[in-house]
């Protein structure tokens, strides 16, 4: 593919891809300072071959029909002083064979934690979950997400932080520091911006660019019935809002990913009463250009264990300004475990244009130590209705190979 | 015909002598056993489930099982699942006095706790033949009793007694107990259906006592008659008395090493 017109995968320059690389391997030798001689326990983990096909070829979409991977993911924990340190280090390894922008090395937990009676105190890179409904994850702002990955849904990458915890009778009072921002990862088909323009180099709204320190404060509760939780983050937002960049004569020339500076308060609310639970994310995001609210509300019901359905409500007030294409849908999903199957199926339908997504993950287990996965995901409405960076309009079909050790 | 009446609600209001025997022995014989399986404080054991269907074809499952009797508060029970896919998850289900339960799913990967539905006691354990209510440690709560009479059970000589559940959702009519004589640990119960139907037997052996009070067994085996089926439990490396706390069972802190 030519760099001037079509498209072009999106990478990370070489020099930040070193950098990135040279502060997991400081951090790893760092940390493994701390491991007494007689840290024990195992590695575990599991080895991934994956394909994935993509029938279509709509005009304006990238050309791979086919894309491949192998991975390997592994995690092992040392802990000392009684159980009250301990280290958590789980590499991931991915290659493409015909993408080295694809490929990964990284870590998705590499961290040193001390607890006490009440207070916790975690440093280094990993993933928090802070959202409760089946569909979305407006809440999650502190991950930075990695599109080019083959999993149905956008996978996590580690954060660098220091998090610090604290448990009085109840609730539980959170205060993160996010050093070291990590931009969108989106190479290969599952993660291309469909645009014409080629990608110019992200920028940054603050002049410390991607070493701006985020931070955030969590409070969550357990209230009769209830979960709850409040938070509030203020940095760099992992999502990129893109502008177009001109030449001189007016004609557009390119697409810049801009990360801006915002300001998040989000809720997180559960109900819980039997087999019922109701839930609610919520966000008010504000920022530079603009100012919206944005969430999630649903019910999930248990017929039994082993079957779940859920119904949920998205809502963004941006409406079509939104950057993903999931402002004013309507999700329902099932998720169905037996002795050897798991079975989930979502559907997500645009109130305003009914154009539906559907994708389904059937997953059996081979032994006790292996498990073979399908995966597919149908598209069906009219494409040029969805933000032009939207890149759930592609239809495919992926099967996955998993060893586990 | 007043008089009539009033014999006959003297009949039926004053329960006979030997029925009013029967309830009071078997409530003493249940009370000694109850009072024997608790004050274990907490405990920790290793756990393989074992499923069998009709021709004998099973999958293991392993796990490890923390339990901690909270005072006046209940209990709490920890599942920390082995099998390579699932290493690290947690399944923790805080009950307390009046029955109200509540449960938890920690994933390893994400450092996540999520409350989830809590299962009805009747529906089935991961596929077994037991029940969430049968995985309870042997629970004497719950039942109305009455005492049938003494019975041997492979040469050892029981107490036999019959139990009603008090609530509705525990999926059986009522069963059949035997409780060896020498130290009131439970050596078989028989599940019945209300038109009397043997649904499941189950078969507890290999008792082994620890720290000097606590009887367990090794083995717990669950028939169901019908189908063939069985699932085996089969326990190792009990361990009492470990020092477990409530922030051990705390579903915000679940991340520490164990």
């Amino acid at each position: 593919m030519s760099p001037s017109r079509g498209i072009r995968r999106w990478t990370t320059s070489r020099a930040r891809r070193v950098t990135s690389r040279k502060v997991a391997v400081s951090l790893a030798v760092g940390l493994s300072g701390l491991i007494p001689a007689e840290a024990a326990a195992q590695w575990s983990g599991d080895v991934a071959l994956g394909v994935r096909t993509y029938p279509r070829e709509p005009s304006d979409a990238p050309a791979a029909g086919r894309e491949a991977s192998v991975s390997l993911r592994a995690t092992r924990s040392f802990s000392w002083s009684d159980g009250s340190q301990f280290l958590t280090v789980s590499p991931l390894l991915r290659l493409d064979p015909e993408s080295v922008s694809r490929s990964r090395i990284d870590f998705l937990d590499l961290t040193w934690e001390k607890i006490w009676t009440r207070w916790e105190v975690a440093a280094g890179l990993r993933q928090v979950d802070w959202g409760v409904t089946e569909s979305g994850s407006v809440v999650d702002v502190v991950n930075q997400l990695d599109f080019s990955d083959d999993a149905p849904s956008p996978t996590p990458m580690g954060q660098p932080m220091v998090n610090v915890r604290f448990f009085p009778s109840t609730g539980l009072f959170e205060a993160f520091l996010l050093p070291f921002f990590r931009e969108r990862r989106s190479a290969g088909r599952g993660g291309a911006i469909w645009s014409p323009l080629p990608l110019a180099d992200a920028e940054f709204e603050h002049s410390w660019g991607r070493h701006h320190p985020d931070w955030a404060l969590r409070w969550s509760q357990m209230i009769g019935d209830f979960n709850v939780a409040v938070a509030h983050f203020g940095g760099t937002n992992r999502q990129p809002r893109f502008e177009v960049t001109s030449d001189p004569s007016g004609e557009a020339e390119s697409l810049t990913p801009h990360y801006d500076q915002i300001d998040q308060t989000s809720l997180t609310a559960q109900w819980t009463h039997d087999a019922w639970l109701v839930k609610l994310d919520a966000v008010r995001r504000a920022s530079q250009v603009e100012s919206f609210v944005a969430l999630v509300g649903g019910i999930e019901f248990a017929f039994a264990t082993y079957l779940s359905v859920f119904a949920e409500y998205l809502y963004d007030g941006r409406g079509s300004g939104a950057t993903t294409s999931m402002e004013h849908d309507v999700f329902a999903g099932t998720r169905l475990l037996t002795q050897d199957w798991t079975i989930s199926s979502r559907v997500f339908v645009d109130r305003r244009n009914s154009n539906l997504v559907l994708s389904t993950t059937a997953s059996r287990r081979i032994g006790d130590t292996a498990a073979a996965e399908l995966d597919g995901r149908w598209f069906r409405g009219d494409s040029s209705e969805e933000p032009s960076r939207a890149n759930r309009l592609d239809s495919y079909l992926a099967l996955k190979l998993t060893y586990f050790f | 015909m007043k008089w009539i009446t009033a014999v006959l609600a003297l009949l039926l209001l004053h329960q006979p002598a030997w029925a009013q025997d029967s309830e009071a022995r078997a409530r003493e014989i249940i009370d000694e056993a109850a009072r024997r399986t608790a004050g274990f404080q907490d405990f920790t054991a290793n756990l393989t489930m074992t499923i069998r269907d009709a021709d004998g074809a099973g999958r293991d499952h392993e796990m490890q099982v923390q339990v901690l009797e909270v005072p006046e508060d209940g209990q709490r029970t920890l599942l920390i699942f082995d099998r390579a896919n699932v290493r690290g998850m947690m399944i923790l289900t805080i009950t307390n006095r009046d029955g109200r339960r509540r449960q938890y799913v920690y994933l390893p990967s994400t450092r996540s706790t999520r409350e989830v539905a809590t299962s009805r006691q009747s529906e089935s354990f991961m596929g077994s033949d037991f029940t969430y209510r049968d995985m309870g440690a042997q629970d004497f709560h719950g039942y109305t009793y009455e005492y049938l009479g003494e019975e041997t059970v492979g040469q050892v000589s029981c107490h036999k007694l019959e139990r009603r559940p008090t609530d509705d959702g525990s999926g059986y009519d009522h069963q059949v107990v035997w409780l060896d004589t020498e130290a009131y640990r439970v050596l078989r119960v028989d599940y019945f259906d209300g038109a009397n139907e043997l649904l499941k037997t189950l078969e507890l052996d290999g008792y082994q006592q620890y720290a000097g009070r606590h009887w367990r067994p090794d083995r717990m085996v669950m028939t169901d008659s019908r189908s063939g089926k069985s699932t085996t439990l089969a326990w190792s490396e009990y361990s009492f008395e470990n020092g477990l706390t409530t922030a051990d069972f705390d579903p915000r802190r679940l991340g520490r090493p164990r």
